[in-house]
């Protein structure tokens, strides 16, 4: 579905959606991005090509670069006319990755009794 | 094949129809109650945050799948095809217990006014706001059976917008919450009346089954423990113990089938999803409780139902007020809705109707992060997790159901090009609900709003829709009662005009929907149709 590249910058885009900077989970904690890779292979299977455009569009270096680095990047395709909604779109999908997780839960106060 | 004989068929076994089949069984009828779905279980349902009844991002997890698709209008009249979850589609759940399975269960009676709209505020241009022909006193003594034989929790001295009722309810009112306590006291401040929300839930052992344990997911999920009461665990099961109710599932009955001369119902024809056939099934008595979007369609199919079939499609509008609160509140004490106030559902000043405002169910996690955040909030990085971390626990929010002012406009009919996966076409939503509606919701708003002020929120947001079609889980309106043929569906008795022994036992015989969550008045609407069914035999 994704190459190395890809699923590097998919990752890395993952943990800026949902940082972990202060000590609290984030989203690679909560696995956001294999949900992320899990949903393509099927339920978002449309949006494959979308995906690929935008990860590829995040340059080969986007995973090694530092995290503030990263989040310049991030607003300006958050900005831009042609990357703007796919953006919103997977940051969206990582959030829905994130707060299925029980790390999520435990991290807002959701607490599970039966 | 040869056509096998019942006194009554029953098409869907859902909120009505699960009512109809075991008034009708345990009166010594004979009875096929047909469902297109399966029977459910909190197994096959389970508790995944992305597909259920009530957050459906990727599919749900009560049906129906994809070999139900509709079509929906766009406000230039164009149409594209949903599936069953996604927007616009207005589904509910399909199996055994369809919605009663999954819902939040709020009990709520209509109020004497929402019997009469159209005498107490007049007829809104453009509208089709009219009376019912019956009125609450001749559906009290139904809501009184159905709350016994069902199970709803509550205090029938705290329904004080009601004509008084004494006898008890089965089962005292539910657990309060921290976020019930807060608004009891900010709507005491007010001068505003409140009431405990009246649940078909267990809040004591009862019926063989176990009392709510509170769980945090409820609403659109089935219960782990089955304290949730739907037909699916009190009508059907008893329907089936009486010996006279043979229920079968993975039938989609495609045609209302009539004698010669068109005014008797003979039976119907189905197909099944066991056999992969078709079967037809005769019968002295024909019910349909498809719900208000089915039942519309199948009507349609037959050549029934005159020019008011599939018009005035209601469901119910929520405003939503969420505000923040300087404290933790959220105790986990589910279900979550506990505390309403009845205040303005009528009576207001310049405003057609009105309606029920109340706490909500527990948001899951991904529905808070959805649902209930500001809406100027960022929707990535450490800002947006962190608010939500700080504040989750201190959001409180009050919403509840307006009272659809209708359009005929808003409607269902057939779609004329896309079928669905047994070739017959696919139902077809198109319209709005009439401009009054959203006017009343925007006042709704703004009591709701007073309350979270009242409650001492320090900032706040939200709103109420605009002009949509207003249908969903709470659909009715589109086969209304009527004495006058020309100008409704049904009789007073739920029988189809022009039919003698056709029935309808959903919500789509409703005028107006009330301002309350509307199953106990379909369910109360079922039992009495039914027992006017066995009184003519």
């Amino acid at each position: 579905m994704l190459n190395e590249t890809q699923t590097a910058n998919l990752k890395a885009f993952a943990a800026r959606i949902v940082p972990d900077d202060d000590g609290t989970p984030g989203a690679l904690v909560a696995g956001a991005d294999m949900h992320i890779r899990a949903l393509l292979a099927r339920d978002l299977a449309p949006d494959v090509p979308a995906y690929r455009v935008f990860l590829d569009a995040l340059g080969t270096d986007f995973a090694a670069l530092p995290p503030g680095r990263q989040d310049a990047v991030l607003q300006g395709m958050e900005l831009s006319a042609e990357h703007g909604t796919m953006f919103r779109r997977m940051a969206e999908h990582v959030q829905e990755g994130f707060y299925i997780s029980p790390a999520a839960w435990r991290l807002i106060g959701w607490e599970v009794t039966g | 094949m040869a056509a096998t004989k019942y006194d009554a068929v029953v098409v869907g076994a859902g909120a009505g129809g699960g009512v109809i089949a075991w008034t009708l069984a345990q009166a010594g009828k004979t009875v096929l109650l047909l469902e297109r779905g399966r029977g459910l279980t909190f197994q096959s349902t389970g508790r995944d945050h992305l597909r259920n009844q009530r957050l459906s991002l990727y599919g749900h997890n009560a049906g129906p799948d994809e070999t139900h698709p509709r079509t929906v209008a766009d406000r230039e009249g164009k149409l594209r095809v949903v599936q069953p979850w996604q927007w616009g589609y207005c589904n509910n759940a399909s199996g055994v217990g369809s919605g009663t399975t999954v819902y939040g269960a709020q009990a709520w009676r209509f109020h004497p006014l929402d019997f009469k709209m159209a005498s107490t505020y007049g007829v809104p241009e453009g509208s089709s706001l009219a009376d019912w022909p019956i009125g609450y006193d001749e559906l009290a003594p139904f809501y009184r059976l159905v709350e016994n034989e069902l199970g709803v929790a509550a205090d029938a001295s705290q329904m004080t917008h009601l004509p008084p009722y004494d006898a008890p309810y089965p089962m005292p009112p539910m657990t309060l919450s921290k976020s019930g306590h807060v608004l009891r006291r900010a709507a005491a401040g007010l001068g505003w009346d409140t009431l405990s929300v009246p649940l078909a839930i267990n809040t004591v052992p009862r019926d063989g089954r176990d009392a709510c344990i509170h769980c945090q997911h409820c609403v659109g999920f089935m219960c782990p423990v089955d304290a949730k009461n739907g037909t699916q665990n009190t009508y059907i099961p008893r329907a089936l113990a009486t010996g006279n109710c043979t229920l079968l599932t993975g039938a989609m009955v495609t045609r209302i089938n009539r004698d010669a001369e068109g005014k008797h119902a003979t039976g119907i024809t189905y197909h099944s999803l066991n056999t992969g056939e078709e079967h037809t099934v005769d019968a002295q008595i024909v019910v349909i409780s498809g719900g208000a979007v089915e039942t519309a369609r199948l009507l349609l199919l037959s050549g029934l139902g005159g020019e008011h079939i599939g018009r005035h499609l209601q469901g119910h509008y929520y405003p939503m007020a969420t505000g923040l609160l300087e404290e933790d509140i959220w105790d986990g004490i589910g279900p979550g809705v506990t505390t309403a106030t009845c205040r303005w559902n009528h009576g207001n000043d310049g405003i057609v109707g009105g309606g029920m405002l109340a706490d909500d169910f527990i948001p899951l996690p991904l529905s808070f992060w959805k649902g209930y955040t500001p809406p100027d909030l960022p929707r990535w990085g450490l800002e947006a997790k962190q608010w939500m971390q700080k504040n989750h626990r201190r959001t409180i929010r009050v919403m509840g159901p307006t009272q659809d002012i209708p359009s005929p406009n808003g409607r269902v009919t057939l779609d004329p090009n896309v079928r669905d996966a047994y070739g017959v076409p696919v139902a077809s939503l198109s319209g709005t609900t009439h401009p009054e509606t959203v006017r009343t919701a925007a006042f709704m708003f703004t009591r709701a709003q007073e309350w979270l002020k009242a409650a001492g929120v320090v900032q706040m947001w939200g709103g109420s829709p605009g002009l949509i079609l207003s249908g969903g889980q709470h659909q009715a309106g589109t086969a209304r009662m009527g004495d006058d043929p020309a100008l409704s569906v049904t009789d007073r008795n739920c029988r189809v005009h022009g039919m003698d022994n056709l029935y309808l036992g959903d919500g789509s015989v409703h005028v107006t929907n009330g301002g309350f969550n509307p199953f106990l008045t379909v369910m109360a609407l079922a039992r009495r149709t039914g027992q006017h069914i066995v009184s003519q035999w």
